[in-house]
């Protein structure tokens, strides 16, 4: 009869070793799969970061290179210039555009703001407004681009120095 | 009887000595893929040497104030006859001055670019402008050179934007 209790209790005890081992190897295998989660979220998280930046990056260089601003030199663009003549009639096209214009350079730069400032020489440093479609308030999140660029006069034959802000908002 | 247990002893710690083991490994990755992850920043590096490459493109082409030469004409000026006077300055002292002010109105102000900027040529060095002593020439960054011929040799512009 004592042998009979001795082997049950022992039985037990031997049940009890397996449910902890399991409820362990549960345990970690959870604690497991959450650090993995947490991981695979920061990383994607960093993804579309990197992705954001791509982006605004284009569009820092697609602005820098609009074929209806650069100087060119017999049908041949320069990079880094921006015409002074063509600035003017771009910025009065800007003014007040007809929907087809509006909707070409939405589709092209998107909700961004494109100031070029002017800053050499000193006595004709300026800004302007090339494009400004901000997202919705000027605390909404964007990333900033600058791009050194000189603003030529044809005429005059003369270039100022100055850099172009792109504003890129996330949507 | 007492070989029955003492087998059981030897599998009980040969199965501690697999977790451990397995733990060990877990940790080693961990450690190499998260602690020690690959800092991808070709994204960065490919900006700050666009912004090189762009601010000596643009600092080329400028026009200066001194008799209406372009800074790239202010070099080769600068290379040729370091005496050639530029209002009450020299050309040299001018070319010096205008380099720090478009540098310091747009590395300078845009913030967090420390740069390392140098218009040399094998004799004498005409330029050489530092934003703090962390950036020099020693420093790791994304170099860009550009080459003037002049008729005292090639001079070379170099601007290091330093990560």
């Amino acid at each position: 009869m004592r042998a009979k209790m001795r082997r049950s209790r022992k039985g037990q005890i031997k049940m009890f070793e397996s449910i902890a081992v399991i409820i362990i190897f549960f345990f970690l295998l959870s604690f497991g799969f959450t650090f993995y989660g947490k991981i695979q979220k920061s990383s994607n998280e960093a993804k579309v970061q990197a992705a954001k930046e791509l982006d605004a990056v284009s569009l820092a260089i697609k602005a820098s290179s609009l074929s209806e601003l650069q100087c060119s030199v017999r049908n041949i663009a320069e990079p880094n210039c921006y015409d002074q003549y063509k600035v003017v009639a771009f910025r009065q096209m800007m003014q007040s555009p007809s929907p087809e214009v509006n909707d070409h350079y939405f589709q092209a730069l998107g909700y961004s703001t494109i100031i070029f400032h002017v800053i050499y020489p000193e006595s004709q440093a300026q800004s302007f407004d090339l494009y400004s479609r901000p997202l919705s308030s000027d605390n909404a999140p964007r990333y900033m681009n600058h791009i050194p660029m000189v603003l030529y006069d044809p005429i005059g034959k003369v270039s100022k120095f100055g850099y172009l802000e792109v504003a890129y908002y996330l949507s | 009887m007492g070989i029955n247990h003492n087998n059981r002893g030897q599998m009980e710690i040969m199965g501690l000595v697999v977790i451990v083991l397995l733990i060990t490994v877990a940790i080693f990755f961990v450690i190499r893929f998260v602690v020690f992850a690959d800092q991808d920043d070709h994204l960065s590096d490919f900006t700050r040497t666009q912004t090189a490459a762009n601010l000596i493109s643009a600092m080329r082409k400028t026009t200066t104030e001194c008799n209406g030469l372009s800074y790239e004409e202010l070099i080769q000026a600068c290379a040729t006859n370091p005496y050639r006077s530029c209002g009450a300055r020299t050309v040299c002292s001018e070319l010096e001055g205008i380099s720090e002010f478009l540098l310091a109105k747009t590395l300078g102000a845009w913030g967090d670019q420390d740069y390392y900027f140098r218009v040399f040529n094998a004799g004498s060095d005409y330029v050489e402008k530092s934003s703090n002593d962390r950036c020099n020439r020693q420093s790791v960054g994304a170099l860009k050179q550009e080459f003037v011929p002049s008729s005292a040799g090639i001079v070379t512009i170099e601007l290091k934007i330093c990560g």
